[in-house]
């Protein structure tokens, strides 16, 4: 795997350290005006999220992971698993609920998701910033409730999703929302 | 007129109105005192030897200097008394929020001065452009007890590398002991400086003398070297300086042969320098990265935000 010195690394880059993945998230020159040169890199492992901080001597070498980003299409879900599909070659992948996690609540069929590959295996994937679904359970909004500004009311949505949504809308529509933050956007 | 400035948002055009301002207020600062400006050449036969520091090498032994001392220094034995540099200087690879490969430098000599005046007289200057603050003096050896709890002198590479660990810090490769102890002080005692204090740090180990004197100091033998830093960034490097062409050989000589241990080439020794440094007479010398003064004196986070065009705009 091809490697990179520790000044050249940007937010961003996937290194590998002791055999694990992680996104560079900043990397501090650290330097005296007369004294040895540092690179303190904060980094987030790629699978579980957590944060860390190393110091390397400048031009010391790091493992470049291989991560691979691509879109693909989900097609179906089973019992324990999504399988998505690539438009262009057609070939097919099978991504366990168990690293879906959190996602599996916007798995929607037919739509584009980033599937995050380490090393040939799916370690992640990443819905659309904004997907429309269709809400599956609201209670009716009740008329006289908005004198004291927006007032929101829980709803599912059709993935399973839950958000808060104004209280005008109803069960059977269709809404925008961020799946970043889980939060209503706007109507359809 | 203080310098010190409100901290609004200023455009780009209107920051470099206010960076030209800073230029002739240093120098006024400089001409006030009597210094004459010396605009030393940039481009050198022999650039400064250490071992953490590279040059552009623009053509075949042919150098962009890392810093004016060799010359200025020529100029105090041809006769100068006081003499200051304010210019830009290069080092390869220096890029972050404190360093651009290309800068600017204060550096100024004083013949017949001690460092503790030169201490004063740097304060002085970083008066004029970040205020009149509290001062904190510490020798290298008390910043290591104050805030680390270990002795920089008595300990071994082990010592040093335990208790990084007991802080949290990681850091798997090998150091020298004086990398240890520079990687200590850069990220575990530099930030543990107060904000709004000037810490005079001095009294450096011998290792890491450069071109200071070195004297004993209750059984350590130290050098006369003295760092500022304000706002955790360092400020200023000064010494009284070494007058003395074998010991000075001497350090080249291991400086060189440190480059070849890290894969690095050795620079060519620069004869003329070497030769005349017996006749220097006693005399101190502090260097201040310009630009870093811009910073704090206007509260920017990055270097980029006070130069013309950063080495990334290029």
């Amino acid at each position: 795997m091809a490697q990179i010195s520790t000044n050249d690394l940007r937010g961003g880059m996937k290194v590998e350290i002791e055999k694990n993945p992680y996104t560079v998230i900043n990397n501090e020159f650290v330097k005296p005006g007369k004294g040895q040169a540092f690179n303190r890199i904060k980094l987030k492992h790629l699978m579980t999220g957590r944060v860390i901080e190393k110091t390397y001597k400048t031009n010391e070498k790091l493992e470049l992971a291989d991560v691979v980003e691509q879109k693909m299409r989900l097609l179906y879900l089973e019992q324990d698993a999504a399988v998505f599909m690539d438009d262009d070659s057609y070939e097919q992948v099978n991504v366990l609920f168990d690293i879906i996690k959190n996602n599996e609540q916007w798995l929607k069929e037919e739509t584009l998701f980033d599937l995050i590959f380490y090393n040939g295996n799916v370690v992640d994937l990443i819905p659309p910033t904004f997907m429309e679904l269709k809400i599956t359970e609201t209670s009716p909004g009740v008329r006289g409730d908005t004198a004291s500004g927006r007032v929101l009311k829980p709803a599912t949505l059709e993935t399973g999703a839950k958000v808060q949504v104004p209280i005008f809308i109803e069960e059977g529509e269709t809404i925008k929302v961020d799946t970043r933050t889980c939060e209503y956007v706007s109507r359809v | 007129m203080s310098l010190e400035f409100k901290n609004t948002t200023t455009s780009k055009i209107e920051f470099l109105e206010l960076r030209a301002l800073a230029l002739q207020k240093a120098r006024n600062f400089f001409n006030y005192r009597n210094y004459i400006e010396v605009d030393i050449p940039s481009i050198v036969k022999f650039p400064a030897i250490d071992q953490h520091i590279d040059s552009f090498e623009i053509s075949k032994n042919h150098y962009l200097h890392t810093s004016p001392e060799y010359l200025m220094k020529r100029l105090l034995v041809q006769g100068m008394k006081q003499i200051f540099y304010l210019g830009h200087v290069f080092r390869i690879d220096e890029a972050g929020n404190k360093h651009n490969p290309e800068f600017t430098m204060i550096e100024w000599y004083h013949v017949g001065i001690s460092l503790n005046s030169l201490i004063n007289e740097t304060l002085d200057l970083f008066k004029c452009f970040i205020g009149n603050k509290e001062i904190k003096y510490l020798s290298y050896r008390e910043a290591f007890h104050v805030f680390l709890d270990i002795d920089p002198f008595t300990s071994n590479k082990n010592d040093l590398k335990s208790c990084a660990e007991k802080n949290g810090l990681s850091f798997d490769s090998d150091l020298s002991k004086d990398g240890w102890l520079q990687l200590l002080f850069s990220h575990l005692v530099e930030p543990s400086f107060k904000d709004g204090i000037y810490y005079v740090i001095s009294q450096y180990p011998k290792s890491q003398a450069a071109l200071a004197r070195t004297e004993y100091v209750n059984g350590f033998e130290i050098a006369n070297r003295f760092e500022i830093y304000y706002n955790k960034t360092e400020l200023a490097n000064g010494y009284f300086e070494l007058n003395d062409s074998q010991e000075q050989l001497y350090r080249f000589n291991e400086e060189n042969a440190k480059r070849v241990q890290i894969g690095k080439a050795p620079y060519p020794l620069d004869q003329k320098f070497i030769q005349a440094i017996n006749n220097l007479p006693e005399c101190s010398g502090v260097s201040v990265g310009f630009d870093r003064l811009l910073m704090l004196s206007y509260k920017k986070e990055s270097i980029k935000d006070v130069l013309c065009f950063s080495f990334d705009d290029l």
